[in-house]
Protein backbone atom coordinates (compact mmCIF):
# COMPACT_ATOMS: atom_id res chain seq x y z
CA UNK A 1 0.00 0.00 0.00
CA UNK A 2 1.14 3.53 -0.83
CA UNK A 3 0.60 6.90 1.51
CA UNK A 4 -2.73 7.71 0.22
CA UNK A 5 -4.09 3.98 0.98
CA UNK A 6 -2.72 3.84 3.76
CA UNK A 7 -4.13 7.27 5.09
CA UNK A 8 -7.46 6.21 3.76
CA UNK A 9 -7.25 2.88 5.64
CA UNK A 10 -6.32 5.05 8.89
CA UNK A 11 -9.62 7.48 7.93
CA UNK A 12 -11.07 4.47 7.45
CA UNK A 13 -10.86 3.05 11.11
CA UNK A 14 -10.84 6.33 12.46
CA UNK A 15 -14.77 6.22 11.92
CA UNK A 16 -17.49 5.78 14.32
CA UNK A 17 -18.63 2.28 14.25
CA UNK A 18 -22.01 3.63 13.20
CA UNK A 19 -20.67 5.36 10.05
CA UNK A 20 -22.26 4.12 6.67
CA UNK A 21 -22.58 4.95 3.12
CA UNK A 22 -24.76 3.63 0.19
CA UNK A 23 -24.26 3.08 -3.72
CA UNK A 24 -26.66 2.01 -5.28
CA UNK A 25 -29.18 -0.48 -4.20
CA UNK A 26 -25.94 -1.30 -1.30
CA UNK A 27 -25.35 -0.04 1.86
CA UNK A 28 -21.63 -0.46 3.66
CA UNK A 29 -20.66 -0.40 7.30
CA UNK A 30 -17.61 0.77 8.63
CA UNK A 31 -16.09 -2.55 8.62
CA UNK A 32 -17.66 -3.88 5.34
CA UNK A 33 -15.69 -0.97 3.91
CA UNK A 34 -12.21 -1.18 5.38
CA UNK A 35 -12.77 -4.99 4.77
CA UNK A 36 -13.55 -3.99 0.63
CA UNK A 37 -10.95 -1.60 0.66
CA UNK A 38 -8.18 -4.28 2.01
CA UNK A 39 -9.42 -7.03 -0.61
CA UNK A 40 -10.96 -5.55 -3.12
CA UNK A 41 -7.87 -4.03 -6.05
CA UNK A 42 -10.39 -2.71 -8.24
CA UNK A 43 -12.61 -0.57 -5.57
CA UNK A 44 -9.38 0.16 -3.89
CA UNK A 45 -7.82 1.37 -7.15
CA UNK A 46 -11.39 3.38 -7.42
CA UNK A 47 -11.12 5.17 -4.66
CA UNK A 48 -7.71 6.30 -4.34
CA UNK A 49 -8.34 8.13 -8.43
CA UNK A 50 -11.23 10.06 -6.64
CA UNK A 51 -9.53 11.10 -4.18
CA UNK A 52 -7.01 12.46 -6.55
CA UNK A 53 -9.41 14.45 -8.30
CA UNK A 54 -10.90 15.37 -5.06
CA UNK A 55 -7.50 16.72 -4.08
CA UNK A 56 -7.13 18.40 -7.54
CA UNK A 57 -10.22 19.90 -7.47
CA UNK A 58 -9.69 21.20 -3.70
CA UNK A 59 -6.39 22.56 -4.91
CA UNK A 60 -7.59 24.53 -7.63
CA UNK A 61 -10.68 25.80 -5.63
CA UNK A 62 -8.30 27.05 -3.02
CA UNK A 63 -6.13 28.61 -5.48
CA UNK A 64 -9.07 30.26 -7.15
CA UNK A 65 -10.28 31.35 -3.87
CA UNK A 66 -6.70 33.04 -3.05
CA UNK A 67 -6.55 34.74 -6.45
CA UNK A 68 -9.86 36.56 -6.01
CA UNK A 69 -8.86 38.58 -2.33
CA UNK B 1 -47.85 21.72 -13.24
CA UNK B 2 -49.34 18.13 -12.81
CA UNK B 3 -45.98 16.01 -11.50
CA UNK B 4 -46.66 12.59 -10.92
CA UNK B 5 -44.41 11.31 -8.17
CA UNK B 6 -43.35 7.60 -8.02
CA UNK B 7 -41.24 7.03 -4.67
CA UNK B 8 -41.05 3.15 -3.77
CA UNK B 9 -39.43 2.08 -0.50
CA UNK B 10 -39.02 -1.35 0.41
CA UNK B 11 -35.03 -1.34 1.30
CA UNK B 12 -32.39 0.42 3.07
CA UNK B 13 -31.10 2.30 0.44
CA UNK B 14 -34.39 3.35 -0.66
CA UNK B 15 -35.52 4.86 2.80
CA UNK B 16 -33.49 7.76 2.35
CA UNK B 17 -34.58 8.25 -1.34
CA UNK B 18 -37.76 8.29 0.24
CA UNK B 19 -37.22 10.73 2.72
CA UNK B 20 -35.72 12.60 0.07
CA UNK B 21 -38.92 12.50 -1.71
CA UNK B 22 -40.78 13.70 0.98
CA UNK B 23 -38.46 16.65 1.43
CA UNK B 24 -38.80 17.63 -2.17
CA UNK B 25 -42.50 17.26 -2.10
CA UNK B 26 -42.85 19.74 1.44
CA UNK B 27 -40.30 22.20 -0.73
CA UNK B 28 -42.75 22.11 -3.69
CA UNK B 29 -46.32 21.14 -2.82
CA UNK B 30 -47.65 24.39 -2.78
CA UNK B 31 -47.19 25.48 -6.33
CA UNK B 32 -47.84 22.27 -8.02
CA UNK B 33 -50.56 19.76 -8.48
CA UNK B 34 -49.57 16.73 -7.19
CA UNK B 35 -50.25 12.98 -7.75
CA UNK B 36 -48.43 10.61 -5.88
CA UNK B 37 -47.70 6.63 -5.99
CA UNK B 38 -45.48 6.25 -2.82
CA UNK B 39 -44.47 2.65 -1.17
CA UNK B 40 -46.79 -0.49 -2.38
CA UNK B 41 -48.39 1.79 -5.19
CA UNK B 42 -45.52 2.42 -6.76
CA UNK B 43 -45.83 -0.48 -9.05
CA UNK B 44 -45.91 -0.40 -13.29
CA UNK B 45 -49.71 -0.85 -13.64
CA UNK B 46 -50.38 2.15 -11.38
CA UNK B 47 -47.68 4.28 -13.34
CA UNK B 48 -49.17 3.47 -17.01
CA UNK B 49 -52.58 4.07 -16.02
CA UNK B 50 -51.95 7.74 -13.91
CA UNK B 51 -49.81 8.63 -16.95
CA UNK B 52 -52.77 8.15 -19.16
CA UNK B 53 -55.10 9.57 -16.93
CA UNK B 54 -53.22 12.64 -15.69
CA UNK B 55 -51.04 13.63 -18.25
CA UNK B 56 -48.39 14.82 -15.92
CA UNK B 57 -46.14 17.06 -16.81
CA UNK B 58 -43.03 16.13 -14.82
CA UNK B 59 -42.61 12.49 -13.60
CA UNK B 60 -40.42 12.40 -10.22
CA UNK B 61 -38.63 9.09 -9.54
CA UNK B 62 -36.95 8.40 -6.17
CA UNK B 63 -35.61 5.23 -5.79
CA UNK B 64 -33.48 2.75 -7.30
CA UNK B 65 -32.51 2.52 -11.05
CA UNK B 66 -30.15 0.84 -13.52
CA UNK B 67 -29.49 1.33 -17.37
CA UNK B 68 -32.70 0.84 -18.64
CA UNK B 69 -35.07 0.87 -15.48
CA UNK B 70 -36.69 3.22 -12.93
CA UNK B 71 -37.59 0.14 -10.33
CA UNK B 72 -41.18 -0.29 -8.88
CA UNK B 73 -41.52 -1.08 -5.25
CA UNK B 74 -39.93 -4.61 -4.09
CA UNK B 75 -37.49 -3.93 -6.72
CA UNK B 76 -38.27 -6.93 -9.01
CA UNK B 77 -40.10 -5.08 -11.79
CA UNK B 78 -39.49 -1.61 -12.99
CA UNK B 79 -41.85 1.19 -13.29
CA UNK B 80 -40.55 2.38 -16.37
CA UNK B 81 -38.20 0.94 -18.98
CA UNK B 82 -37.53 0.74 -22.71
CA UNK B 83 -41.41 -1.42 -23.53
CA UNK B 84 -43.19 1.56 -21.80
CA UNK B 85 -40.68 4.34 -22.46
CA UNK B 86 -43.02 6.05 -24.81
CA UNK B 87 -45.16 7.22 -21.95
CA UNK B 88 -42.79 9.92 -21.15
CA UNK B 89 -42.62 11.21 -24.74
CA UNK B 90 -42.45 15.28 -24.92
CA UNK B 91 -42.46 15.37 -20.28
CA UNK B 92 -39.81 15.48 -18.15
CA UNK B 93 -38.46 12.80 -15.93
CA UNK B 94 -36.13 14.31 -12.77
CA UNK B 95 -34.86 11.70 -10.82
CA UNK B 96 -31.96 10.87 -8.75
CA UNK B 97 -31.63 6.76 -9.33
CA UNK B 98 -28.72 5.34 -10.34
CA UNK B 99 -27.39 4.64 -13.66
CA UNK B 100 -31.10 5.27 -15.57
CA UNK B 101 -29.74 7.80 -17.80
CA UNK B 102 -26.69 5.99 -19.70
CA UNK B 103 -29.90 4.12 -21.58
CA UNK B 104 -33.19 5.22 -20.55
CA UNK B 105 -32.61 8.78 -19.87
CA UNK B 106 -31.04 8.20 -23.78
CA UNK B 107 -34.01 7.04 -24.99
CA UNK B 108 -36.49 8.89 -23.40
CA UNK B 109 -34.56 11.97 -24.85
CA UNK B 110 -35.03 10.71 -28.46
CA UNK B 111 -38.52 10.50 -27.84
CA UNK B 112 -38.57 14.31 -26.78
CA UNK B 113 -38.34 13.95 -23.24
CA UNK B 114 -36.27 16.16 -20.84
CA UNK B 115 -34.39 13.73 -18.81
CA UNK B 116 -32.99 14.73 -14.93
CA UNK B 117 -30.31 11.67 -13.85
CA UNK B 118 -27.34 10.13 -13.17
CA UNK B 119 -24.61 7.81 -15.45
CA UNK B 120 -23.22 5.90 -12.77
CA UNK B 121 -24.70 5.18 -9.21
CA UNK B 122 -26.03 8.09 -6.96
CA UNK B 123 -23.70 7.56 -3.75
CA UNK B 124 -23.96 9.16 -0.19
CA UNK B 125 -23.52 9.31 3.33
CA UNK B 126 -25.77 8.89 5.89
CA UNK B 127 -23.59 10.93 8.47
CA UNK B 128 -24.62 13.72 6.36
CA UNK B 129 -27.29 12.48 3.68
CA UNK B 130 -29.03 16.00 4.05
CA UNK B 131 -26.06 17.56 1.91
CA UNK B 132 -26.92 14.81 -0.86
CA UNK B 133 -30.28 15.23 -0.73
CA UNK B 134 -30.35 19.21 -0.78
CA UNK B 135 -28.18 19.20 -4.06
CA UNK B 136 -30.35 16.05 -5.65
CA UNK B 137 -33.65 18.21 -5.13
CA UNK B 138 -32.06 21.34 -6.08
CA UNK B 139 -32.75 21.10 -9.50
CA UNK B 140 -36.48 20.12 -9.44
CA UNK B 141 -36.80 22.88 -6.87
CA UNK B 142 -35.53 25.43 -9.26
CA UNK B 143 -37.63 24.36 -12.13
CA UNK B 144 -40.80 24.73 -9.73
CA UNK B 145 -39.90 28.22 -8.63
CA UNK B 146 -40.22 29.49 -12.73
CA UNK B 147 -36.33 28.47 -13.89
CA UNK B 148 -37.34 26.92 -17.35
CA UNK B 149 -33.53 27.10 -18.83
CA UNK B 150 -31.70 23.79 -18.72
CA UNK B 151 -28.34 24.59 -18.50
CA UNK B 152 -29.18 27.05 -15.66
CA UNK B 153 -30.90 24.66 -13.74
CA UNK B 154 -27.53 21.81 -14.48
CA UNK B 155 -25.59 25.01 -13.12
CA UNK B 156 -28.10 25.49 -10.03
CA UNK B 157 -27.16 21.48 -9.42
CA UNK B 158 -23.70 21.85 -9.92
CA UNK B 159 -23.53 24.86 -7.59
CA UNK B 160 -25.52 22.90 -4.76
CA UNK B 161 -23.40 19.94 -5.02
CA UNK B 162 -20.37 22.16 -4.72
CA UNK B 163 -22.02 23.90 -1.53
CA UNK B 164 -22.41 20.51 -0.32
CA UNK B 165 -18.71 19.55 -1.07
CA UNK B 166 -17.69 23.00 1.46
CA UNK B 167 -20.21 22.23 4.18
CA UNK B 168 -19.26 18.52 4.20
CA UNK B 169 -16.95 17.77 7.05
CA UNK B 170 -16.04 14.33 6.21
CA UNK B 171 -13.73 13.52 3.21
CA UNK B 172 -16.00 10.39 2.06
CA UNK B 173 -18.35 12.79 1.90
CA UNK B 174 -16.96 15.54 -0.18
CA UNK B 175 -15.56 12.93 -2.76
CA UNK B 176 -19.08 11.26 -3.35
CA UNK B 177 -21.11 14.80 -3.14
CA UNK B 178 -17.92 15.53 -6.20
CA UNK B 179 -18.86 11.68 -7.70
CA UNK B 180 -22.36 12.45 -8.07
CA UNK B 181 -22.20 15.76 -9.73
CA UNK B 182 -19.63 14.81 -12.37
CA UNK B 183 -21.89 12.11 -13.12
CA UNK B 184 -25.37 13.79 -13.33
CA UNK B 185 -26.61 14.60 -16.84
CA UNK B 186 -29.36 16.79 -17.51
CA UNK B 187 -30.53 15.80 -21.41
CA UNK B 188 -32.20 18.43 -23.26
CA UNK B 189 -31.47 20.96 -26.13
CA UNK B 190 -28.62 23.04 -25.41
CA UNK B 191 -27.23 20.74 -22.07
CA UNK B 192 -26.27 17.25 -22.27
CA UNK B 193 -26.63 14.69 -24.68
CA UNK B 194 -26.45 11.03 -24.36
CA UNK B 195 -23.44 9.07 -25.29
CA UNK B 196 -23.34 5.83 -27.11
CA UNK B 197 -20.81 3.07 -27.58
CA UNK B 198 -22.41 2.27 -30.48
CA UNK B 199 -20.51 3.23 -33.93
CA UNK B 200 -24.09 2.80 -36.01
CA UNK B 201 -25.58 4.98 -33.57
CA UNK B 202 -22.42 7.75 -33.42
CA UNK B 203 -22.63 7.44 -37.10
CA UNK B 204 -26.27 8.37 -37.36
CA UNK B 205 -25.68 11.28 -35.04
CA UNK B 206 -22.71 12.72 -37.25
CA UNK B 207 -25.00 12.44 -40.40
CA UNK B 208 -28.15 13.65 -38.80
CA UNK B 209 -27.63 15.42 -36.03
CA UNK B 210 -28.51 14.04 -32.38
CA UNK B 211 -32.25 14.82 -32.59
CA UNK B 212 -32.79 12.30 -35.65
CA UNK B 213 -29.31 10.18 -34.48
CA UNK B 214 -30.84 9.00 -31.22
CA UNK B 215 -34.88 8.21 -32.64
CA UNK B 216 -32.85 5.73 -35.38
CA UNK B 217 -33.49 2.06 -34.10
CA UNK B 218 -31.53 -0.72 -35.36
CA UNK B 219 -33.50 -1.01 -38.52
CA UNK B 220 -32.40 1.93 -39.81
CA UNK B 221 -29.20 0.49 -40.86
CA UNK B 222 -30.13 -3.18 -41.73
CA UNK B 223 -33.03 -1.37 -43.82
CA UNK B 224 -30.33 0.94 -45.74
CA UNK B 225 -28.16 -2.52 -46.31
CA UNK B 226 -30.51 -4.74 -47.59
CA UNK B 227 -31.44 -1.95 -49.85
CA UNK B 228 -28.12 -1.62 -50.88
CA UNK B 229 -27.67 -5.22 -51.08
CA UNK B 230 -30.61 -5.86 -52.37
CA UNK B 231 -30.08 -3.24 -55.30
CA UNK B 232 -26.53 -4.65 -56.55
CA UNK B 233 -27.59 -8.14 -56.93
CA UNK B 234 -30.51 -6.71 -59.32
CA UNK B 235 -28.02 -4.63 -60.78
CA UNK B 236 -25.02 -7.53 -61.11
CA UNK B 237 -27.74 -10.18 -62.62
CA UNK B 238 -28.63 -7.12 -65.06
CA UNK B 239 -25.44 -6.45 -66.17
CA UNK B 240 -24.40 -10.49 -66.69
CA UNK B 241 -27.61 -10.43 -69.00
CA UNK B 242 -26.56 -7.38 -70.58
CA UNK B 243 -23.28 -9.00 -71.28
CA UNK B 244 -24.30 -12.02 -72.82
CA UNK B 245 -26.54 -10.21 -75.66
CA UNK B 246 -23.66 -7.69 -76.14
CA UNK B 247 -20.69 -7.83 -74.19
CA UNK B 248 -19.06 -4.66 -72.39
CA UNK B 249 -20.56 -2.19 -74.69
CA UNK B 250 -24.04 -3.43 -74.18
CA UNK B 251 -23.17 -3.27 -70.92
CA UNK B 252 -21.63 0.55 -71.07
CA UNK B 253 -24.72 1.80 -73.11
CA UNK B 254 -27.65 3.62 -71.69
CA UNK B 255 -30.28 1.23 -70.84
CA UNK B 256 -33.71 1.31 -69.25
CA UNK B 257 -33.12 -0.54 -66.60
CA UNK B 258 -30.23 1.74 -65.35
CA UNK B 259 -32.54 4.69 -65.36
CA UNK B 260 -35.09 2.56 -63.19
CA UNK B 261 -32.50 2.03 -60.91
CA UNK B 262 -31.53 5.42 -60.80
CA UNK B 263 -35.30 6.51 -59.78
CA UNK B 264 -35.31 3.57 -57.22
CA UNK B 265 -32.10 5.09 -55.39
CA UNK B 266 -34.02 8.58 -55.91
CA UNK B 267 -37.00 7.53 -54.51
CA UNK B 268 -35.34 5.59 -51.50
CA UNK B 269 -33.30 8.84 -50.68
CA UNK B 270 -36.63 10.89 -50.90
CA UNK B 271 -38.39 8.86 -48.60
CA UNK B 272 -35.80 8.60 -45.68
CA UNK B 273 -35.62 12.63 -46.25
CA UNK B 274 -39.28 12.70 -45.55
CA UNK B 275 -38.66 9.92 -42.83
CA UNK B 276 -35.51 12.35 -41.42
CA UNK B 277 -37.83 15.68 -41.47
CA UNK B 278 -40.97 13.69 -39.55
CA UNK B 279 -38.07 12.75 -36.30
CA UNK B 280 -36.75 16.27 -36.59
CA UNK B 281 -39.79 17.44 -35.01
Amino acid sequence: MDELEKAILEYLESRPPNWKWGTGTQMFSRDETIERFKKDKKFRKFIIERAHILAVELFMKGKAKRGSK
Amino acid sequence: MKVLAVAPCFDEASQYSFTWYTRLRDAVKDKVTLQELLRDTAVRSAFESNVEAFRPDVIVFYNHGSEDCLCAQGGQDCVLDSRNVDKVAGKIVYTMACLSARKLGAQAYARGCIYVGYVETFTFTTDEEQLFCEAANSGFIAYVNGEQDWAKIKQIMIEAFNKAMDQAEDPWAKMWLQWDRDVLRIYALGVDTPESKCVFRKLAIVLFGPKVGWKLTKAFPVSVALFFVGLGVLLHDYCHVLWQVGGYKEILSLQGGYIGAAILVLGFILAYYQICLYLKR
